[in-house]
């Protein structure tokens, strides 16, 4: 066993050590199980969950960029009930650290959404998508009104005591006032970044690739941008920051902790390589054995500018 | 749910088999000596170097059927050069290595009795193929006769036809259709599965279809299942990203099971499917629900 200690501490939020896998990439948790254990992450972050079941976009949802690739998938999900009685005990099983991503149409179903899945156990925490780029109604629009987030979050707030990140979506002009609007709302913590707006067209067809035409760009391709936010929004306000952006292996995160994040989330990564999650972890370990750092933490924020 | 297994995959052999297709032959054990027919393992198309991060561009792996599986060790790989994947995976020389998951998706079904079957691969689409046709004739596995199963392959023309030998020598009847009539039934895979069943049809036995290639052909062949009323699973294509139900990415659109008229045949009720606008659908992903699907859930548009 190593004596680094990887713990962290997001607000209220104690977790073993910094890395996630991101909402959307992990769907809830039993298809990573046939990777490695669950208990091993520092937390899963399930898949959004919405108040009824959706059923997603129609194909093609998804296409290849340079680096890089585009999604649409629609927040394809169970619903919160579904979620409740046949997802989660398996999560609880497993002994997972899991914060269920939530999502909604109307501002005031984000607390509904709280409230229901506050009365389960095995539940550590709350991320609220206020960034999906690839529904109708909600999701973006919401994302860029720091108002809209502001009273998003305090709905929620006033129906958990569980701690509360709020994911940020990138597509906006002054990423620190939505996350100032977030941390004012109460909530601990903002999850950084979400995937940019964009698209891809097949010049064969005249059509674009996508059913949507436009969707999320995630993957290295996104990972200089993600730094350069996290870092603005660092340097601004010093709140606790989960990174999240194409982060690929240790290397990566350790850039995302030295710019400002307190904890990392592994998306995109999972696609190409199901093990990059626990290669991470032990990435990180190693980095802090030879740095003869006792504490991962104190990397958060320490770049030297 | 069953473990998956990622390992950096040691390239054995890397054969030409016809223009722009190629067999990939990779050393996974643990891959090999669980997979079953239908099932498919993602590949990441570029050379890893041993202690290396991954290269990012491109970025995703690419899900391949199995065409072969060797004393349980090795994995023959049938595919054609498409893109800029299969581009770089084309270059692999023996004694390289990339990085591979599986075993991914469900399988093929067997016939509970003596049937006969057709499998249907257009072009690239026969992968699957020559592992179920060994499992079919296997006295364990699918007990059927060997002169029961009836490989069907359609190519462009001659140039593209490849695996015939190997085919033959499993004993099993391998019979080829080209679009330009360059080699044996002139015209599409289609036509040709569409003269057997005619030919057939008033014999009684029992048949069934397997099929994978364009979908197009699958929609034919699809609709020629129904108006032969025979059973009949299909292999889908889609875009992957991660291959094991995390992205949800690979959507394919099906009917809401159980839905449809019942029409009274025979004393045999069967279920018809009502026009898209009308039936309840739903999306499945290829890679959990599929690859393999049962060609009366599918929606085609």
């Amino acid at each position: 066993m190593s004596n680094v200690d990887l713990s962290v501490q997001i607000g209220p939020l104690k977790l073993k050590n910094p890395v996630m896998v991101a909402s959307g990439t992990a769907s809830y948790g039993e298809e990573i199980s046939r990777v490695y254990p669950l208990n091993r992450l520092g937390a899963l972050v399930t898949k959004s969950i919405t108040l009824k079941p959706r059923q997603g976009n129609p194909p093609h949802r998804v296409v290849e960029s340079s680096s890089g690739m585009l999604n649409s998938i629609g927040l394809q999900n169970v619903g919160v009930e579904e979620f409740c009685e046949k997802k989660l005990p398996f999560l609880r099983k497993a002994k997972a650290a899991v914060i269920v991503n939530i999502a909604a149409k109307r501002i005031e179903d984000y607390a509904s959404l709280a409230a229901r899945l506050s009365q389960e156990e095995g539940i550590a925490g709350f991320e609220l998508n206020v960034s999906c780029p690839n529904v109708k109604e909600g999701g973006l629009e919401f994302g860029t009104n720091a108002k809209c987030i502001a009273e998003i979050v305090r709905g929620v707030r006033r129906e958990t005591r569980l701690p509360i990140l709020t994911k940020l979506s990138p597509n906006v002009t002054d990423i620190v006032s939505m996350a100032r609007a977030a941390m004012d709302g109460g909530s601990d913590a903002v999850s950084l970044v979400n995937t940019f707006l964009a698209m891809a067209v097949d010049t064969r067809r005249k059509m674009p690739v996508l059913a949507t035409v436009t969707g999320g760009l995630s993957g290295p391709a996104i990972k200089p941008i993600a730094l350069r936010m996290i870092w603005q929004v660092y340097s601004a306000l010093k709140c606790p920051i989960v990174g999240i952006g194409g982060i690929m292996n240790a290397q990566d995160a350790l850039e995302f902790m030295m710019v400002g994040a307190l904890a990392v989330q592994v998306g995109t990564a999972s696609y190409v390589n199901p093990k990059a999650p626990l290669e991470i972890i032990e990435g990180l370990t190693s980095f802090a054995e030879k740095e003869k750092l006792r504490r991962l933490e104190g990397l958060v924020g320490s770049l030297n500018v | 749910m069953t473990p998956i297994f990622q390992l950096d995959a040691r390239v054995l052999d890397q054969a030409k088999v016809a223009e722009g297709s190629f067999i990939l032959s990779l050393e996974a054990p643990q891959i090999a000596e669980r997979i079953q027919p239908g099932q498919f393992i993602q590949i990441r198309c570029v050379k890893k170097e041993a202690g290396k991060e991954f290269q990012n561009d491109p970025l995703l792996p690419r899900p391949f059927s199995i065409y072969r599986v060797r004393q349980k060790q090795v994995l023959d790989i049938l595919y054609e050069v498409v893109g800029r994947g299969t581009e770089r995976m084309a270059q692999a020389k023996k004694g390289d290595r990339l990085n591979v998951f599986g075993p991914l998706g469900d399988t093929f079904s067997y016939p509970a009795k003596s049937e006969i079957s057709f499998l249907i691969g257009g072009g690239v689409g026969l992968a699957p193929f020559y592992d179920l046709a060994e499992a079919l004739i296997d006295p364990k596995r699918g007990k059927q006769e060997r002169g029961n199963v009836i490989v069907l392959l359609g190519a462009r023309n001659r140039r593209k036809i490849f695996c015939e030998k190997e085919f033959k020598t499993l004993g099993v009847r391998f019979e080829i259709a080209t679009d330009d009539g360059s080699r044996g039934f002139k015209g599409f895979v289609t036509g040709l599965l569409e003269k057997k069943l005619q030919a057939t049809s008033n014999k009684q036995q029992a048949t069934r279809i397997y099929a994978c290639g364009p979908k197009p052909m699958l929609r034919v062949i699809s609709q020629i299942s129904e108006k032969f009323e025979l059973p009949c699973e299909i292999s889908i294509d889609a875009h992957m990203p991660c291959g094991y139900g995390i992205c949800f990415g690979c959507a394919v659109k099906v009917r809401v099971q159980g839905t449809g008229y019942r029409v009274e045949k025979d004393k045999k009720t069967t279920l018809h499917p009502t026009p898209s606008t009308l039936y309840p659908m739903t999306y499945k992903l290829a890679c959990m629900d599929g690859p393999v699907f049962d060609a009366k859930g599918l929606v085609w548009e």
